[in-house]
């Protein structure tokens, strides 16, 4: 039999973004947490993000509202960390190529103006006015200036650090191999370095989750979907707020299937349905991004770094004189069931799985982190 | 300006001191990668040319291990900076 190495209240399953909010709130309020990450932290889908935090793409409803309580938590979030996370809020813009993409935007904004997320509508000369570097042929967009950018490595230091702070320990090179059950509880959380006893146990694995779920026999129904990146030499102040396209938008707006099957070999970003161009606060530009599915395959191709090089600089043509310095792929976790999979699941009472958010895992984390957080304290989950 | 070993620079790209890199090291990265995203140490113009041996050096005398035994950064296209007009002419073919 293996041996306890330690034990806790809550033993946290992943070291990206959620697991590290679930830690800090958790450990913050007095409970007893350890995080345990199979590589080192933020080596997931955290690790090769964009950085950037959107409420403008959520249709209303709870999504919307996670995206914007979570923008006002990052607000204050440097203060209370005590660290520089680099959070900036120079909001978002989502450009519209085609007529067909302008109205499905009026339509999809209006919603959204109702439900009180404060959108502009900028017509094309407001929309060159705002963003001089963009191609001529763009016809207008909508800015959000809630929208932020954040430095998600900054942010796993400063959560690491608290966590720490505030007694709890951090288990890196620890992949779970297993779990010591009793009836309906988990017991124990088996890794290569030893067993965690736990009260409760949170798996925020994002994209490997299902293959915790494996263990215990439950089926988590998330699947990786492969995002690859750009990243360029920094450059001189380019952009403000980063640029989105209205065409994942306009195409889910018409009830054309986005998310369906798109195995990446056609095009891997699905004619530009996911670009994002982003710069960072070192003034690298950050050009994005596909959305396939491979597998568990994080490696780069050609065919996803070309499509990104092309799109990207037909939305900003000096684009195309500036060096790329390095490329990322992470592996997303991609929801089957439409959307998060929060909460304990299965046969245990006490496995609660938190992961599920795709591509909008930092942009909704503190609120969701909260949330978790509140719900095990109170007795409510485990 | 002090001449102890802690001050010296060992990534030039990002300005990144041992002091800093031996932090990194002693908060718990065990990999260059680790240390990369926890410091920006490699995330410069070379990409960790001039520095990964330096920080790989580093790592073997904070954790006891032989340098051999210590895994790099993942390789990525591109081994050079490349315009990104380039890395756009880039088409069906092998992946990377």
């Amino acid at each position: 039999m293996a041996k306890t190495v330690d034990e806790c209240q809550v033993a946290i399953i992943g070291g990206g973004i959620i697991g590290c909010f679930i830690g800090y709130y958790l450990s913050a309020r007095g409970m007893d947490v350890v995080v345990i990450e199979k590589a080192d932290l933020c080596s997931g889908a955290t690790g090769a993000n964009d950085a950037c935090l959107m409420a403008q793409s959520k249709k209303p409803g709870p999504k919307l509202d996670m995206a914007v309580e979570s923008a006002h938590m990052f607000e204050t979030l440097a203060d209370e960390l005590d660290y520089d996370i680099e959070y900036v809020r120079k909001g978002s813009m989502i450009i519209q190529e085609t007529e067909e993409e302008a109205q499905a935007m009026r339509e999809f904004c209006t919603a959204q103006k109702d439900a009180g997320l404060p959108v502009e509508f900028l017509d094309q000369r407001e929309t060159h006015r705002a963003q001089p570097c963009l191609s001529d042929h763009i016809i207008g967009s909508t800015v959000c200036p809630l929208d932020g950018e954040v430095n998600p490595f900054a942010l796993l230091v400063a959560l690491d650090r608290a966590i720490r702070r505030y007694g709890g320990r951090i288990m890196t090179n620890a992949p779970v191999v297993g779990f010591e059950v009793a009836g309906n509880r988990v017991t124990e959380v088996a890794t290569d370095r030893g067993n965690v006893r736990a009260d409760v146990v949170v798996c925020a694995a994002g994209a490997y989750a299902p293959l915790i779920g494996n263990m215990l026999r439950i089926e988590i129904p998330i699947r990786p979907r492969r995002g690859q990146i750009l990243i360029t030499e920094p450059i001189a102040p380019l952009i403000g707020a980063y640029v989105m396209s209205a065409k994942a938008i306009a195409a889910k707006h018409r009830a054309v299937a986005v998310h369906e099957n798109n195995s990446g070999k056609d095009d891997p970003m699905q004619f530009g349905l996911g670009m994002i161009i982003s710069q960072t606060v070192n003034g690298n530009m950050v050009l994005g991004v596909t959305h396939e599915f491979v597998g568990y395959d994080a490696g780069t191709s050609i065919r996803g770094l070309g499509s990104i090089a092309r799109y990207t600089s037909t939305i900003i043509p000096a684009l195309k004189g500036v060096n790329v310095i390095r490329t990322l792929a992470g592996l997303r976790p991609f929801s089957e069931v439409g959307g998060p999979v929060i909460g304990p699941i299965g046969e245990y009472a006490n496995f609660i799985v938190v992961t599920g958010h795709e591509g909008d895992g930092v942009a909704v984390a503190p609120s969701t982190a909260k949330g978790v957080a509140d719900k095990i304290a109170s007795g409510a989950w485990g | 300006m002090s001449d102890s070993k802690e001050s010296c620079l060992v990534c030039r790209c990002e300005e990144l001191t041992e002091d800093e890199i031996r932090q990194a090291i002693r908060e718990g990265c065990t990999t260059l990668t680790a240390i990369k995203r926890r410091t920006r140490a490699g995330m410069g113009l070379c990409q960790g040319r001039t520095c990964q041996r330096l920080i790989l050096a580093i790592l073997a005398q904070e954790t006891g291990q032989d340098v051999a035994e210590l895994v790099p950064d993942t390789s990525r296209f591109p081994v050079r900076p490349i315009r990104a007009e380039l890395v756009g002419d880039l088409r069906d073919g092998e992946d990377s």
